[in-house]
């Protein structure tokens, strides 16, 4: 029994149905071995009981048809006619035999009857012979003596035969009843066997379907028995594991460690729910989700614990203090009270005070208006500086230009003065020719000759004259770049100028308006000034509605101060509910 | 502008003083005019020099190499300036070579070479003294024309024949044969016509 529970399930149906099968095989068996045997019998009994019995029937029939035919030869005169029915006769005759010898055949096995069937053979092979006796004597026409070999020999042989035939028959017919007789007492049996056998096969399936059903069903239907109970989260049923060792087996086993799982799991769930944190958990694998879930949960409120509870001492301090503070609030409210009534005579005072500065700014805003009135003339003084020194620069710059031109001129004088110097030295040259030819005119050169010392005193001075010139031109020359020099000097002292006149324009502009914002803020505070007159009167009206509203306020300090020692209670009853948890 | 304050209408002054001058075309006013005049009315109220009538030699006064020179002015043909010549090949180093005078052509003796005095190298200022013999004592082989070349020509001077001392012991060689004396202003008084009848001078080269 153990060893099929260890089967596994496939291997269980296997076996119940294999079990199943070979008896259907065996019931198939059976009826096909007694078919077989009903076949056989059917089979013999047509062959050996009715066919023996028609046989003889016919036979009967056909003795009566020859006896028949033989009278109505005797009857009839007419010879063809007489030959047809002989021809009839002999055919019959000749059936006859054939049956015979079919019956004999059928009738090998019962000796009794063959011994009466070869005396019926006996008494028709006479007869077969007196008959062809008759039969020659009709054609010879002695119908007479046919008659009586008829009425006599021949009734008495045939009546014989058909007595030795219908005995036969009786016996065939009754032998072929005991042969049904017999096969449906076979047929009976084999209903029975089959039916025993059908009802055996199927007590045996329901036999084996309940044991399957009960091997495999119950332990299921116990577990989903168990498996509904834990759905419905009732941990405390048992699961009884064996030691089956097939997937039952395994499920129940699993199902047994599922069960311890679960309960391990709401033991612990349990102990948290009895504020005790400090229960450990350690999850089967990295997989277990609940496990994880519980390990993670507990360390988490494990964590939000500590913090409450600290929180909770925290908050009993803190509200102890708070009270402390409120009591003090208390007893400085009423020195304030008293104070707000001081101060309000000192708003009286500020009040006045207020009202002086108020005139004092009005001046002062008028007088900073004309400040900036003259601050703007300053800066449109300024960049007319500027203009006059940037027109001077222009100036300067055309000066410097002009010089240079005036260079560039002498230099074009000196060009002048080399030509007129070769001149003077061609003069100079002339006259001595000039002098050469007077000599050589002799007494009428004389005049001559003073011409051309004339010419050649005139040579030297223009010679000189150029001389000076050009002594003339290089101080030109000096006295010009002198003058460039000093106009590129002026020139940048201009840069300069321009340069600190802007500084001073940008500086008188600054101070415009610093001015500027310094008038508009000194009409802001004349503004302010009233508006602060306007306030100080505010303010003493506000400073009566204070000392009233501190009188409440004592009042309500008063109030507070209840509060917080309800709330120190308060703090202390949380502390001591924290407290009951285990961290 | 010393004092550091321009007087704009000095200077203003002063520019059309010059400006005055420009527009006259430096044609001198009436009274300067008049002290030119009266300079040279001076000048010529002087006496003139006594001096021996007639006896005067008339030479032409030059340069050579910072010295005075004189010729007298009868072997002169004319001055010319020393523009383009044309040296020769294949002559001496005291022949510089050839000029065009007004289509004649002429050659020019370097005479400082002749001379062997210290060259000072040529400009446009050199001046060719044309040389010519014409007169009708001397030898018809001397009656030749050729340039010597001057530093500068300084005029045409007389000089008494009184005036002229016998040549200095310092001027040796070849000088001293040209030599006809020295003037009281130390002006070398050179003989043209030896110089002029002179073989050394005659170039005669053949080139193979």
């Amino acid at each position: 029994m153990t060893w099929f529970l260890n089967r596994t399930t496939k291997t269980k149906l296997f076996l119940v149905f294999g079990l199943m099968v070979f008896f259907l095989l065996c019931v198939i068996a059976a009826a096909y071995t007694s078919i077989t045997a009903i076949q056989t019998s059917q089979s013999d009994l047509f062959r050996k009981d009715f066919l023996p019995s028609t046989e003889l029937i016919e036979l009967r029939s056909d003795q009566n048809r020859v006896r028949a035919q033989l009278l109505e030869m005797m009857i009839i005169k007419d010879r063809a006619k007489q030959k047809v029915i002989e021809e009839d006769i002999r055919a019959r005759a000749k059936e006859v035999d054939e049956g015979l010898s079919k019956i004999s055949a059928a009738l090998k096995e019962h000796p009794l009857e063959l011994k009466k069937l070869e005396e019926l053979i006996t008494v028709r092979v006479s007869y077969v012979k007196s008959r062809d006796e008759q039969i020659a004597l009709i054609y010879k026409g002695r119908i007479d003596e046919a008659q009586r070999l008829g009425t006599t020999i021949q009734e008495e042989r045939y009546n014989r035969i058909r007595s030795i035939a219908k005995e036969l028959g009786d016996a065939e017919i009754a032998q072929a009843e005991t042969r049904i007789e017999q096969a449906e007492k076979n047929a009976r049996t084999l209903l029975f066997i089959f039916i025993s056998a059908g009802a055996l096969a199927l007590l045996l399936s329901v036999g084996l379907t309940l044991f399957l059903s009960r091997i495999i069903a119950r332990p299921l239907n116990e577990l989903k028995t168990t498996a509904e109970l834990i759905a419905a989260g009732d941990l405390s049923v048992t699961v009884i594991s064996d030691e089956r060792r097939d997937e039952i087996g395994a499920l129940t086993r699993a199902f047994s460690a599922m069960t311890r799982y679960l309960r391990e799991m709401a033991d612990v769930a349990g102990q948290i729910a009895a504020r005790n944190l400090s229960v450990k958990v350690e999850p089967q694998s990295g997989k277990d989700v609940l496990g994880n879930a519980f390990a993670a949960m507990i360390s988490n409120l494990r964590d939000v614990m500590t913090e409450i509870q600290k929180s909770a001492g925290i908050l009993a301090s803190a509200v102890s203090e708070i009270l402390a503070m409120t009591t003090q609030v208390a007893s400085g409210m009423s020195e304030t009270a008293t104070s707000v009534s001081e101060t309000t005579a000192t708003v009286e005072e500020v009040k006045q005070t207020a009202l002086l500065s108020s005139e004092k700014s009005r001046g002062v805003s008028e007088n900073s208006q004309k400040a900036v009135q003259v601050a703007q003339q300053g800066n449109a003084a300024v960049g007319e500086t500027v203009e006059g020194i940037n027109h001077i620069r222009g100036l300067m710059e055309s000066v410097a230009a002009s010089i240079v031109k005036l260079s560039e001129q002498t230099q074009a004088i000196g060009e002048i003065i080399t030509t007129v110097n070769d001149l003077a030295q061609q003069s100079n040259l002339l006259s001595v020719n000039a002098a050469i030819e007077a000599s050589k005119a002799g007494e009428q050169g004389k005049g001559f000759t003073v011409v051309a010392q004339e010419i050649k005193s005139l040579a030297d001075q223009s010679k000189q004259a150029t001389e000076q010139v050009r002594t003339i031109l290089s101080d030109i020359q000096k006295a010009t770049g002198a003058a460039v020099m000093a106009s590129e000097q002026v020139s940048k002292a201009v840069d300069g100028g321009v340069k600190q006149s802007n500084e001073a324009g940008e500086s008188i502009r600054k101070l415009w308006e610093n001015i500027t914002e310094a008038a508009q803020t000194a009409i802001q505070i004349a503004a302010s000034s009233q508006q602060q007159l306007a306030g100080m009167e505010q303010v003493a009206l506000a400073m009566e509605n204070i000392k009233q509203a501190t009188q409440q306020n004592v009042a309500g300090t008063k109030q507070a101060e209840r509060a917080a020692h309800d709330l120190n209670e308060l703090g202390q009853k949380l502390k001591e509910m924290v407290e009951i948890y285990k961290v | 502008m010393n004092d550091g304050t321009i007087d704009w209408s000095e200077i203003r002054q002063r520019l059309d003083a010059a400006h005055t001058l420009i527009g006259q075309g430096f044609s001198p006013g009436p009274a300067e005019k008049k002290r030119v005049l009266m300079a040279r009315a001076a000048l010529l109220s002087k006496e003139p020099k006594e001096h021996d009538a007639g006896e005067y030699i008339e030479v032409v006064e030059f340069l050579l190499a910072q010295e005075h020179y004189c010729i007298e002015t009868h072997f002169i043909r004319e001055v010319y300036p020393l523009r383009d010549y044309t040296p020769v090949p294949c002559t001496p180093s005291y022949v510089l070579g050839l000029i065009n005078v007004r289509g004649q052509i002429i050659s020019v003796i370097d005479i400082k070479k002749f001379f062997d005095m210290p060259e000072k190298g040529l400009s446009d200022l050199n001046k060719v003294i044309i040389l010519r013999c014409e007169e009708p004592g001397l030898n018809k082989a001397a009656k030749m024309e050729f340039g010597i070349l001057a530093d500068a020509i300084l005029g045409v001077r007389n000089i008494s024949p009184d005036d002229i001392q016998p040549s200095l012991p310092t001027l040796t060689g070849i000088r001293e044969d040209f030599l006809r004396g020295v003037t009281g202003e130390r002006a070398v008084i050179l003989d043209a016509g030896k110089l002029l009848a002179d073989k050394n001078i005659i170039v005669h080269e053949e080139v193979k």
